[in-house]
């Protein structure tokens, strides 16, 4: 028969796996990332938009609204 | 500020934000496009379901990620071929030189589970809360902090930021940024 764990005991496995999931970068990698995400981000921001956007945003300024079930306008 | 502006033309003024989100979604700019471009098509005929007051930018990203999931379910087995070329590629890169570069640093991020790269760029990059990013992708405070804690601890395995010794920086804006944001309590 399998012998269990003691309850006092916490198998080593499950402490590896609750340390794995629970444990939070410290605050200065924590900003080093974010730092680093923001960069990325804003450059990919400041890229130009492609010309079809404007193109797209034109048609739709020249459809008419969508109406709305009856409801006000 | 844009509270005065009409919808259509605040929706106009957050396409670089989009944009910026998409590509960090697909990691493909063709495809972020075309992402962008419905996602525009979805708001504008869908404008009037937009609360005025409320947080636009929250609403088309929120737009946009949910047509990524429907069309990433749809191409599951082409995705799965893409996420495998680029870690692939990470792994034949030569170990860098200990310093945090950019573009390792956009590398190491496109390796992250999708769920990771979403939660990192909605509250590590666009600022919004923990809880306005559970809202936008429909789950619980707790996993977007743990996918929070779990992106940025692997990004810090994959860029060798060490959480003992000294963290080397590439460049001033960086370590302005860090510098201005080390006396912010969390």
């Amino acid at each position: 028969m399998r012998r269990l764990v003691p309850n006092n005991r916490i198998h080593p496995h499950c402490v590896a796996q609750h340390s794995m999931s629970n444990t939070e970068p410290s605050k200065k990698v924590k900003e080093l990332i974010d730092a680093n995400l923001r960069r990325v981000f804003s450059e990919a921001e400041s890229e130009e938009l492609p010309d079809r956007f404007r193109v797209l945003l034109d048609q739709l300024k020249e459809t008419p609204p969508p109406q709305d079930d009856g409801s006000e306008q | 500020m844009t509270a005065a502006l009409p919808p259509e033309e605040e929706l106009v003024s957050h396409l670089p934000a989009l944009r910026a989100f998409a590509i960090s979604l697909t990691r493909n700019k063709s495809t972020a496009d075309d992402m962008v471009q419905d996602t525009i098509v979805k708001a504008w005929t869908n404008i009037q379901k937009f609360k005025p007051g409320t947080n636009m930018r929250a609403w088309l990203f929120t737009i946009l990620r949910n047509n990524f999931y429907s069309e990433r379910r749809k191409m599951r087995r082409e995705v799965a071929d893409i996420d495998g070329e680029i870690t692939a590629s990470l792994a034949e890169k030569p170990a860098h030189d200990g310093r945090l570069q950019l573009q390792d640093f956009k590398r190491a991020f496109d390796t992250l589970p999708v769920e990771q790269r979403e939660t990192l760029i909605l509250v590590g990059a666009s600022g919004f809360s923990y809880e306005e990013a559970a809202e936008m992708c429909g789950v619980a405070i707790g996993t977007i902090k743990s996918r929070a804690n779990r992106g940025r601890k692997r990004l810090s395995e994959l860029m060798h930021i060490g959480e003992d010794g000294p963290v080397e920086l590439t460049d001033r804006p960086t370590m302005a940024v860090v510098a201005s944001n080390s006396g912010k309590s969390f």
